[in-house]
């Protein structure tokens, strides 16, 4: 139980991180839903947080660094290529 | 929903609960009476001398004299102007020292026009709340340890949903007196509390978190998404609104009065409660006048920057022309402070608060019965051990608090009263965690109930006796907040001792294969001798 609810924890919190960045940099046009979107991080990783519970132990771990470095390396490849700028 | 799945959010509650229970019930019962924190000011100030109110002209002569004698104080400082409920005007400004902590410097004007730099010795509030937020740890360290506390208490709440969602319906509402079954009564009544502040207290999880660590769920944003600053885009948002540099210029200053006129015509109804001065003196000098608009809406905080040389309007933000953002964090934030609603909303937050306080109780209540040996008088330690602590906290907080409110009352005219204040609720606190396990669990939890009761039960005989208001006559002296103080802490002394005499009948009458039980020993049997004192 400790390993799972550290891996929710401590990976929960970048996997959340990166899909709200993902979403702001989606939404370059929208600037007034940017803070909203940055509160919003509390509620999105308790969801995260808890729907990893629902996986083997290794699996929630892979799971969630997979969103991580997918939606952080995303970001990043929008930012350089797609000239989104915020 | 599988039985599986059922299980394994069981345990993240349980252990959630643990690690964020008793901190979790300091934060709610002290946040219960920070929801009166504007009147627990007014109960701690109470002089049989009332001060006189002062004038907006006065304001300005009391500011003039604080820069004169006190030039350090015209990078910042602020104004309180004085109100009904706080008479008198005062200049405070923070100095920061070198290892980063804060020396305040308090100003007042005398009645004789001589400037009084004597800091207001009344702190039970401040105490209390700062209390709220840090569960009693040293400040910033209790600040971000409260809001990881709060990061694990929303776990528990989202996993205490799925625990509770498969018997819904069967369990919505029901408390069975649990006359066999101790267990069943504290679940019932935990799911009770539960469900019917569940969206307050997901509120509070999520805002507390925003308030106590919210930089550091920011901050990674400024390095992985943004170019520009997050303060720059999101400050005036936010509230955080740098001033301008000083030009180095002496220039004179707009007075008070005007101010406070030009606010007015900016944004009518307007009660301003602070003026923040940024450079005063300097031709660059800001005036940031705070304060609140009744229009009805959630978040009534508004507020005016002006310069100081000569009033000009800088910037204006009122629930109205907030934009959607600074309405959504104003929101949450009006929603944790409970700055709406008026005193209806706040008796609300008060009950719930000490409902909060007492789910968290009865969490670890729960964790102790569930680990109960119903045929064996050998109990587990881990429960004595939890059951000990539990009472020792959390009875020992509430008893801390009421000695806080003592000591404040008897202390009122000495100038450490601040420090005495702190010292009674450390001292009561730690010695009650202490007697919880010198004392077998029953004996040691209904002392600190009746020691509950006794403390809180003296705060109107303080009040009579000392400040000569006893409860029947703050009504025709108009002294709400005594009345209110008076009658709460009457209510929870007579509620205490109740705690305390069932606790006691439980422990000579209830099952006896508990922690909670301990039988007077049977002279005619002459054994069992110890075990209320050693096993349980």
């Amino acid at each position: 139980m400790l390993s799972r609810s550290l891996i929710a924890f401590l990976l929960g919190l970048p996997a959340a991180m990166a899909v709200i960045g993902l979403y702001l940099i989606a939404t370059p046009a929208l600037p007034e839903l940017r803070l909203p979107a940055l509160l919003m991080i509390f509620p999105l990783w308790i969801g995260i947080a808890g729907a990893s519970y629902m996986l083997p132990t290794r699996k929630a771990a892979a799971v969630l660094i997979a969103i991580s470095l997918g939606g952080f390396g995303l970001i990043q490849v929008l930012k350089n290529m797609g000239g989104v700028s915020l | 929903m599988k039985a599986s799945t059922v299980a394994i959010f069981t345990r993240i509650h349980t252990w959630t609960g643990l690690a964020a229970g008793m901190a979790l019930f300091i934060a709610f019962y002290a946040g219960a009476m920070t929801v009166f924190f504007h009147e627990l000011e007014v109960w701690d100030e109470y002089s049989a001398v009332a001060p006189l109110e002062q004038d907006y002209v006065q304001a300005q002569e009391l500011v003039d004299q604080v820069l004169e004698v006190d030039p350090a104080a015209a990078e910042t400082f602020r104004l309180y102007p004085s109100s009904p409920d706080h008479p008198g005007n005062v200049v405070r400004w923070f100095e920061r020292g070198e290892d980063g902590t804060f020396d305040t410097h308090e100003y007042r004007m005398a009645p004789n026009g001589t400037l009084n730099a004597e800091a207001d010795n009344a702190h039970l509030a401040s105490f209390i709340y700062v209390l709220h937020y840090s569960a009693g740890l040293p400040a910033r360290l209790g600040l971000y340890a409260l809001g990881i506390v709060c990061m694990i208490y929303g776990l528990a709440l989202l996993s205490g949903i799925i625990v509770f969602l498969p018997n819904f319906l069967k369990d919505l509402f029901v408390i069975r007196d649990g006359e066999r079954n101790k267990k069943r009564f504290w679940l019932d009544t935990h799911n009770v509390v539960g469900v019917i502040s569940l969206p307050w207290h997901f509120m509070f999880a999520w805002s507390s978190v925003i308030l106590a660590i919210g930089i550091f769920f920011l901050a990674p944003f400024q390095y992985l998404v943004f170019d520009d600053d997050l303060i720059e885009m999101f400050g005036a948002e936010l509230g955080v609104v740098e001033a301008a540099e000083p030009s180095g210029e002496r220039a004179p200053m707009i007075d008070v009065a005007e101010i406070m006129h030009i606010a007015q015509r900016e944004i009518p109804g307007f009660e301003a409660s602070q003026l923040r001065y940024s450079h005063a003196g300097d031709s660059n000098g800001q005036i940031r006048v705070f304060g609140k608009v009744e229009d009805g809406s959630l978040s009534s905080n508004a507020n005016i920057t002006m310069a100081t040389l000569d009033g000009r309007v800088i910037n204006v933000s009122t629930p109205q022309s907030a934009s959607l953002a600074t309405t959504f964090y104003n929101g949450l934030i009006a929603l944790h402070f409970v700055t709406f609603g008026g005193y209806t909303a706040k008796w609300v937050y008060f009950f719930l608060g000490l409902a909060g306080a007492f789910l968290f109780y009865s969490g670890n209540l729960l964790w102790v019965e569930a680990r109960r040996k119903r045929r064996s008088p050998e109990q587990p330690k881990t429960g004595r051990f939890l059951a000990r602590l539990n009472s020792g906290v959390c009875i020992g907080c509430m008893a801390g608090i009421s000695a806080a409110f003592l000591m404040s009352r008897g202390m009122s005219e000495h100038a450490n009263r601040a420090d005495l204040t702190e010292l009674a609720y450390y001292a009561v606190f730690f010695a009650a965690i202490a007697w919880s396990y010198l004392r077998s669990v029953a004996d040691g939890a209904r002392d600190l109930l009746y020691l509950c009761a006794a403390l809180t039960a003296a705060i109107p005989v303080f009040d009579a006796v000392i400040i000569d208001m006893p409860v029947w006559r703050s009504i025709p002296a108009g002294e709400w907040a005594i009345f209110t103080v008076d009658c709460l802490a009457i209510f929870g002394a007579v509620a205490f001792w109740m705690m305390g005499r069932a606790v006691a009948v439980r422990a000579r009458t209830g099952a006896p294969n508990s922690v909670w039980s301990n039988p007077k020993p049977d002279p005619a049997v002459g054994l069992d001798v110890g075990i209320g004192s050693t096993t349980r």
